[in-house]
């Protein structure tokens, strides 16, 4: 089997629509998803990555408008929406600024969202913007002044909202409950970000496949964290797709989950029911009847992922891009049982 | 290298283990005496062990000064006749006298048994609490004058264990008695590390007053969109060894964080280890690592 005739295979979509980060991971190009785009076994294959997930992965800082006519063009007809990817505070990120500073790489960011919102807005005309997901996880130079972070956090939100006002804004890395092992419970608890509009859309990463109860409690610490005291409408999962974090030897301890596998093939990866059972678990409408057994699955109206190198794996039979996404597509449809 | 170099290589566990008695051919004595050096015990199976079996391991006992862990699993004549607890007729006399005479047997061993380990598992055809305490409290009688130094481990009288089907996704023990004498249970079976943890809490581990059983050489996976039967392979490499650690209670950051590390709290160790052929040994092997926090069961693996 292909995968193409994998993805082919399976008939109906994604219970709920499933954004990932952008392509353009191609090492070393900041055209990737133009060079990858280019080849038309990938294109067939994308195709029908789009027909199952119904997301359109952009970059709002990177994205050329080549590679996002390429992707528009692929899915006419396809009901799909547009998730946008944006890193708002690079240069502040770059030079460790602390969040209560505001001054010319706050300028010089400010002004560099501003101007691809316009240039980006504009390529999107009749597409309809589902999500942007912010990702503040880099610039975190200070959890200290809770409120000089939320105005940064507040003038990007402002910005997204005003250029697509029904898309669902999420910043990632804002307040997850997130695995830390300097604690005594191994969940760490990033209860420095309060209770604010900015927070309809809480995320939660789950990172963990290769241990689903983990992720299960992880998802319920959000929930608690996220819709019970912070008053939060909706939790999306942000999965990796194509590499995990798992528990290893060399981190135990002090970190007890171990290292990231960001060049996933060639290692042990994790046991593709995972997968199967994660999808079921994040769209099949069923996993609602026991709440307390399986994820709150109500509270998520979508999915992000981080796919890993797209170039490198999504072509790959037996890749784990390619187990993870097809497992999943199954799990979600109960495919195999 | 053979499995006797292996086990040699292997340090001395720091909690005493019992384990499953080892299916015919029983071990040879070289052998038998590295297992009980490192675990601390000799398993013996009060039904299937026969008496050249009861005689090596009073002569390895002896020779490491080691004790002997009994597993039994009573009430076979009531459990194939699906009888209730609450029967106290000719079936339940029979096999309470077979209990007896099987006891009887373990008479050149009686002082060096140190547990024996009821196994329930197969006799849960009655949910009434008194009548299943009475039950096991007459095999506790029984047991008390044959071997008077050992302490009873109920396994799977009413375990705490995942059960997909239920709104909770635990299983219930409500028809569990409430107490008796002997040490409770539970089964760590489950590929992920979070689970057997939860298990173990759930257990009233924290107290120290539930013994865990280990797999070795299989456990429950994930299949489908629940979990699967009790399969090859065993737990991932780093489980099995991160379990051999936490339950040894090797490291200070075990030993100090009970809430992170909940296993720390087992009082002593039921290894599972399916002895029919040797695919415990590698799972075996990385447990007794994890244990002296040796990496280099990463090798291993």
């Amino acid at each position: 089997m292909s995968v193409l005739s994998d993805l082919q295979g399976i008939t109906d979509p994604l219970q709920k629509r499933f954004f990932s980060a952008p392509i353009l991971n191609a090492e070393g190009h900041a055209n990737g998803d133009e060079i990858i785009l280019a080849t038309s076994d990938f294109r067939a294959l994308f195709q029908q990555y789009l027909r199952l997930s119904r997301g359109i992965p952009f970059s709002l800082n990177d994205g050329v408008q080549a590679s996002l006519d390429i992707m528009t063009g692929l899915a006419t007809g396809l009901d799909c929406q547009v998730g946008l990817t944006c890193s708002p505070y690079r240069t502040m990120e770059a030079n460790s600024r602390a969040a209560d500073y505001w001054g010319a790489d706050f300028n010089t960011d400010y002004d560099a969202l501003v101007s691809r919102i316009n240039t980006v807005s504009g390529w999107l005309t009749g597409q309809t913007v589902g999500m942007i997901l912010v990702d503040i996880e880099g610039w975190r130079t200070s959890v200290d002044d809770v409120a000089a972070m939320k105005a940064k956090h507040k003038v990007v939100y402002d910005l997204l909202v005003a250029a697509w006002p029904t898309a669902a804004i999420v910043f990632y890395g804002a307040h997850s409950v997130q695995y830390y092992s300097g604690t005594d419970t191994i969940f760490g608890n990033n209860e420095y970000y309060d209770s604010s509009e900015l927070l309809t859309y809480a995320s939660v990463r789950m990172y963990e496949p290769a241990e689903l109860y983990l992720i299960q409690q992880l998802f319920q610490k959000t929930v608690k964290l996220a819709i019970d005291k912070r008053k939060s409408t909706y939790i999306v999962p942000i999965v990796s797709l194509g590499w995990n974090v798992k528990r290893g030897f060399d981190q135990y301890p002090p970190s007890i989950i171990g290292t990231e596998l960001s060049d996933p093939i060639g290692h042990e990866f994790y046991n593709p029911e995972n997968s199967y059972q994660l999808g079921y678990m994040l769209f099949n409408p069923t996993a609602t009847a026991a709440p307390n057994r399986f994820l709150l699955n109500s509270k998520i109206p979508f999915v992000y992922s981080y796919p890993g190198a797209w170039d490198q794996y999504v072509a790959t039979p037996g890749s784990p891009w390619h187990t993870h996404f097809i497992r999943m597509c199954q799990g979600a449809h109960r495919l195999l049982e | 290298m053979t499995l006797l170099d292996q086990l040699k290589t292997l340090p001395k566990l720091q909690k005493l283990h019992l384990g499953w008695y080892f299916q015919p051919p029983f071990p040879q004595l070289d052998l038998l005496t590295e297992f009980a050096r490192i675990t601390g015990s000799v398993p013996l199976s009060l039904e299937w062990s026969l008496p050249e079996d009861v005689r090596a391991a009073f002569t390895v006992a002896q020779a490491t000064g080691c004790g002997i862990g009994v597993t039994s699993q009573p009430y076979q004549g009531m459990g194939k006749q699906t009888l209730p607890a609450s029967s106290w007729g000719d079936v339940f006399r029979a096999d309470l006298s077979n209990f007896e005479v099987r006891l009887a047997c373990l008479a050149p061993v009686k002082d060096l048994v140190t547990h024996v380990t009821f196994d329930v598992e197969q006799w849960h055809v009655s949910t009434d609490p008194k009548s299943i305490a009475a039950k096991y409290q007459a095999l506790i009688d029984t047991m008390a004058k044959y071997l008077p130094r050992a302490q009873a481990i109920w396994y799977a009288k009413g375990e705490v264990t995942l059960n997909g089907g239920s709104p909770t996704g635990w299983k219930s023990t409500d028809y569990v008695p409430e107490s008796f004498t002997g040490l409770d249970s539970c089964g760590l079976y489950f590929s992920e590390h979070g689970v057997n943890q939860e298990i173990f809490r759930r257990s009233g581990g924290l107290d120290e007053l539930t013994v865990p059983f280990v797999p070795m050489g299989g456990c429950y996976h994930r299949a489908g969109s629940s979990w699967g039967k009790f399969s090859a392979p065993g737990m991932p490499t780093e489980n099995l060894w991160l379990m051999g650690l936490e339950l040894n209670n090797q490291h200070p950051s075990v030993a100090g964080n009970v809430e992170r590390f909940p296993l720390s709290r087992a009082p002593l160790v039921y290894l599972y280890h399916e002895t029919a052929t040797d695919a415990w040994l590698p799972d075996f092997v990385t447990y007794c690592l994890g244990a002296a926090n040796q990496q280099a069961a990463k090798a291993a693996a």
